[in-house]
């Protein structure tokens, strides 16, 4: 009885916590293109995600963490791509997204049909526990 | 009187035994935690900073192209600071996209390599 109990109040405290996560990202997407900053406008939120890149942290139905670019126009590939690197190459961001419960980052645009995925397992550098 | 009596103590007893499971279960859950979990649940603590995470997407990219093309080493060779152009431009190349730690680099290239 205790556990379950302990697990419903760790559901809701994840679940606070991606919320500031997604919201945090978003004040900020949103500061950086109103001073100037960001050309576009980025917008993160959640998507069921990739059922392939699940790991045993995943959240049923809403392991993906998509940010979508309010470009106006299709993105190239190697835009998605560099938007992608910058997230995955911030350690510190992809494993707190893992310990969340997110398991795919997606990036696509709003114009195109552009978009791609990223398993953040392979991007999180605690390969080495999570084996 | 006595059935009371025995109702009392057998709520007593029922009490007990319902502190003695909890403390026994939350020690076994504690001690179930793994490594993992306990490294992971530090992450879910720390704060990103999305401000720098929106430089790092939008300016980094360019102060990059900047940085490489001005402190390059071979621009440098002949003189004392070749060494030290090397050892910073091996620095911008790993943090190509942290631009804070890009304009870190670039006050330190400005100062020691006399360059402006």
């Amino acid at each position: 009885m205790w556990n379950r109990l302990s697990f419903i109040v760790d559901w809701f405290n994840d679940f606070s916590a991606r919320r500031n996560l997604t919201r945090n990202f978003n004040l900020s997407a949103r500061e950086a293109f109103v001073s100037g900053v960001a050309p576009t406008l980025l917008e993160s939120s959640v998507s069921i995600g990739e059922s392939a890149y699940r790991h045993v942290f995943s959240k049923f139905m809403s392991g993906g963490f998509r940010i979508k670019a309010l470009s106006g126009r299709p993105l190239t590939r190697q835009e998605i791509i560099s938007i992608g690197s910058v997230v995955l190459e911030n350690q510190q961001l992809v494993r707190k997204l893992i310990s969340l419960g997110w398991d795919t980052l997606e990036v696509h645009d709003n114009a195109g049909y552009n978009g791609l995925k990223w398993k953040l397992y392979d991007h999180s550098g605690i390969g080495g526990i999570l084996n | 009187m006595e059935t009371l009596l025995s109702l009392k103590w057998q709520i007593f007893a029922l009490a007990e035994f319902i502190t003695i499971v909890f403390i026994v279960r939350k020690n076994n859950s504690m001690r179930k935690k793994s490594l993992v979990t306990m490294d992971l649940n530090e992450y879910k603590r720390t704060d990103v900073n999305m401000n720098d995470l929106m430089k790092d997407l939008h300016l980094s990219k360019s102060l990059y192209k900047v940085l490489t093309r001005k402190y390059h080493p071979d621009k440098f060779i002949g003189t004392m600071n070749v060494i030290k152009a090397q050892e910073i431009f091996k620095e911008i190349q790993e943090n190509k996209t942290n631009y804070r730690k890009l304009s870190e680099l670039e006050e330190k290239a400005e100062s020691e390599l006399n360059l402006k």
